[in-house]
């Protein structure tokens, strides 16, 4: 049974722009694996078709059916996450392993005061 | 340092500068009015400041642009001739607000709207986009490091 597992540092899915985000990642697979890499990247979700980019890849070369590895990332300042109406930007870190293209993902929050920007909320404080 | 912001018409009688490029939330900004021609026909002026989503899919052969305006900050509106032709205003972008996002289907836009209304014509109505509400800059380094064991 393949397990691949994303472990942030002190279990924190929060985050300010420009911090650093590090963690661990582990895999125990049932077959050789001949690559693995992190990827930090956001994606959006809503109405429109999706935009994705990535902002940077760890790469993690030992060739073995077990890993356990240590990342650090210092994050960009945007874009923050955010969740309106039509359009949701997520932040995300996806552990790929090759072959077989196995993944796995957890996404965080980036936003100022480490969280995402809503929509309401920005009514709210137009309204006031 | 100042910035010329052009309408999305060319040919708009209204003209608006703003003191300083570089915004973000937090920031705040003088910003002039002018109106070229005869402004004194305006009778109501109304300037505010809006932020809008634009989200853009396909379906079948149709791509369609939906967009949705979640936040409007009323900055002047006024009866006045002597305010109507040409005045100066100050604003403030919130804390904590959504900056400008730019990406290939998906966006988020900043603009100054004028509304003017003149008796027995139409109203004129000009969107100046604010090229870019950039995130507030933090102190640690962009630049993506990686550290790996």
């Amino acid at each position: 049974m393949n397990n691949l597992q994303i472990q942030l540092a002190d279990n924190n899915d929060h985050y300010a722009p420009g911090a650093t985000l590090a963690g661990a990642v582990h895999w125990q697979l049932d077959f050789p694996q001949k690559s693995a890499e992190l990827r930090l990247l956001w994606y959006t979700q809503g109405k429109g078709t999706q935009d994705l980019q990535v902002i940077d890849i760890a790469n993690f070369d030992a060739p073995a059916q077990t890993g356990d590895f240590e990342f650090e990332f210092t994050l960009p300042q945007g874009p923050y996450s955010y969740s309106g109406k039509l359009i949701s930007i997520l932040w995300t870190l996806e552990l790929i392993i090759q072959p077989g293209s196995l993944s796995t993902r957890t996404d965080f929050t980036m936003g100022p005061d480490r969280n995402e920007v809503v929509m309401n909320a920005m009514v709210e404080q137009a309204a006031t | 340092m100042g910035g010329l912001l052009f309408p999305r018409r060319l040919q708009s009688p209204a003209q608006l500068t703003l003191d300083t490029d570089d915004l973000y939330p937090g920031a705040s900004t003088d910003i002039s009015y002018a109106f070229t021609g005869r402004s004194d026909i305006i009778t109501l002026l109304e300037i505010s400041l809006q932020v809008r989503e634009e989200a853009t899919y396909t379906r079948g052969s149709n791509t369609t642009t939906d967009k949705n305006v979640f936040y409007k900050l009323p900055l002047l509106t006024s009866t006045h001739a002597v305010d109507i032709r040409r005045g100066k205003l100050k604003f403030s972008i919130p804390p904590n607000v959504m900056h400008s996002f730019t990406a290939r289907n998906n966006k988020i836009i900043w603009t100054l709207n004028v509304h003017g209304v003149i008796a027995h014509w139409p109203d004129i109505k000009v969107e100046f986009r604010l090229q870019s509400i950039q995130p507030r800059s933090h102190e640690q380094s962009a630049n993506p490091t990686r550290r790996q064991q």
